[in-house]
């Protein structure tokens, strides 16, 4: 009998131990070496408490780093919602073709970010870049892209809404094919246009499939480094740094590990906020399920 | 009579000519829908179709502006990755790194997935949950000390392991699912045949989730095969992968756009190939399964 209560734990145990090593020691460690002066060694430092932490209050790096990360994750996260659904009201219709169209639609998802990011970067290019030249044909200024500091972030952002929409694509259109179709049905007989049968009908329905592909957006664009490391490594004048770009190198640049460490710290507190948010919807769907 | 007659055939043609105009108005209604497509297509495919086109330029038809369309075609750029630079040497060290990472995700976390999908385990769930939302770099400085004090660094076990925050939580999550999908009567006959619990597990669970382990392992594969943050910390000459590898070929040299969109097509090519294999689970394993398709 104990053997049998026993018997979860044991099969989980292997899981359990990589949990010990590689989350439980990581998030400990992080937040003791947030606290510590290292100088220039990892072996030995001092304890400084909560000295990084006050000096974040007035690091003006931190702070725009900060600013940045939320206008870079809310403003693709945005814009990845309005082009996923798009995609998947598309895909959503039966047309010739359609189960290629969706393929092709999930690729940017899966490629290799740096790949992409890099094929990107030679599309940006002011001078013989494609997508300067598109400008130029449709009669539009040329623009600096990623060589200005105005337009860096923005660009980049362009390329994180390519790889994002196909996700927010599947998960409407998975919440599409789950919709029950009676709803739209009594809609239509009672006369309702397309717009009244999308804002009223359709979207109410929609609302739990668009939240969690939202969320999970806006925790993997806080996340983003890849793209951001190629196009830019955060530049020109750190108009694309973000809190990530920002911890990366005070860490494994400048080897500021104390400081470096409560900059993560940081970034670790606004996805586990935006988590905790996450889950709480999600037991919510639990509960009515 | 002959009025009715008249008024007949009016009505016919009127009613003719209006099917016709229907049919044409639905194709007309269509346009806008097709275009719709095309535009989204050609957003979402130019980057690749670039990526392609671009590496079979030669050197001076790259750079040329306005970009051509038409040129002679070359496979100089695919010859100078293969030849001058250790691309297969980088192949190697990214499909050691994948398939390590997956295997061992697959040994680890297999029996608890099966714990979890029979017991339901909240606070491992939550701890799995965890490790997936928390960004990379998080873990990235404490591993660097530690693999620094130990020796681990441009490591291929290294590497490895640490591959494992990706591929674990991935693997037990879509394995909960695909073990969920196991009928419990099946197992119950075999246990009053005498099977024991772990029997039940490894040779009735695991064969009957045959089809589900393939998906998950090319999840984690692609997982692993993409990854930059940890092979750009925590390796070095010895285990250079193909990320870091493309990502340090663009810093050397910077005008050769040839070459990159070479190793850029080369890399992105088996990954789309799994994807296609995989498209149909592709939701389930990317959020871990908040959402079942």
């Amino acid at each position: 009998m104990a053997l049998k209560r026993l018997f979860p734990w044991m099969m989980s145990g292997p899981t359990i131990i990589v949990l010990v090593i590689f989350l439980a020691y990581p998030l400990i460690s992080l937040l003791l070496m947030s606290l510590r002066d290292y100088g220039t060694s990892t072996i030995n430092y001092t304890y400084v408490g909560t000295r990084w932490y006050e000096m974040l209050l007035r690091d003006q790096r931190f702070i725009n780093g900060l600013g940045r990360t939320l206008i870079y994750s809310g403003g693709s996260v945005a814009a990845s919602m309005v082009l996923g659904t798009i995609m998947a009201f598309v895909l959503n219709r039966n047309f010739p073709g359609v189960a290629a169209v969706r393929t092709m639609f999930i690729l940017p998802m899966v490629a290799m970010p740096v790949a992409s990011a890099l094929v990107w970067g030679t599309m940006f290019n002011p001078t013989q870049g494609i997508l300067n030249y598109f400008l130029e044909i449709l009669g539009l200024p040329k623009s600096l892209w990623l060589a200005s500091p105005n337009t860096a972030l923005i660009s980049i952002m362009i390329v994180e809404t390519w790889m994002s929409a196909p996700f927010v694509m599947l998960i409407v259109l998975a919440g599409l094919r789950s919709m029950p179709v009676e709803p739209l049905e009594s809609a239509q007989i009672d006369g309702a246009n397309r717009l009244q049968m999308f804002l009223y009908v359709i979207f109410p329905m929609l609302r739990a499939a668009m939240a969690t592909a939202a969320l999970f957006k806006i925790i993997d664009t806080l996340k983003q480094f890849p793209i951001i490391w190629v196009l830019t490594k955060g530049g020109p004048l750190r108009a694309s740094e973000t809190l990530y770009v920002y911890g990366y190198a005070l860490g494994f640049q400048f080897f500021d590990l104390g400081y470096g460490a409560a900059v993560l710290m940081c970034l670790l507190l606004l996805v586990a906020v935006i988590s905790f948010f996450w889950m709480g919807l999600r037991r919510r769907s639990w509960m009515t399920e | 009579m002959a009025g009715q007659g008249v008024q007949a055939v009016s009505s016919a043609a009127i009613r003719a000519r209006s099917t016709t105009q229907q049919r044409i108005m639905q194709a007309v209604n269509q346009v806008p829908f097709y275009l719709l497509v095309t535009f989204l297509l050609i957003i979402f495919m130019f980057v690749f179709f670039w990526m392609v086109l671009t590496s079979f330029k030669l050197p001076r038809d790259v750079t040329v502006y306005p970009p051509l369309l038409v040129f002679e075609p070359t496979l100089q750029n695919y010859q100078n990755v293969l030849e001058k630079t250790p691309f297969m040497q980088q192949l190697g060290n990214s499909i050691i790194i994948a398939l390590g990472s997956v295997g061992l995700g697959m040994v680890l976390g297999l029996p608890a997935a099966y714990a979890m999908a029979r017991f339901k385990l909240p606070g491992l769930s939550l701890a799995i949950l965890v490790m997936r939302m928390i960004p990379t770099i998080v873990f990235m400085l404490p591993l660097f000390v530690a693999y620094q004090q130990m020796g681990l660094i441009d490591t291929h076990i290294g590497l490895i392991l640490s591959h494992l925050i990706l591929t674990l939580p991935l693997t037990v999550w879509v394995m909960i699912s695909f073990f969920e999908d196991v009928p419990p009567e099946v197992e119950q006959s075999a246990m009053v045949d005498g099977c024991s619990r772990f029997g039940v597990f490894w040779r009735i669970a695991v064969p009957l989730s045959l089809p589900g382990m393939v998906v998950t392992s090319i999840l984690a594969f692609i997982q692993s095969w993409n990854n930059f943050i940890f092979v750009l910390i925590l390796g070095g000459s010895r285990t250079t992968t193909l990320p870091l590898a493309v990502f340090n070929f663009m810093g050397f040299e910077m005008l050769d756009f040839g070459g990159v969109a070479a190793v850029a097509t080369m890399l992105s090519l088996p990954v789309m190939v799994l994807t296609i294999i995989v498209q149909r689970w592709l939701v389930q394993g990317l959020t871990l399964g908040a959402v079942k398709s």
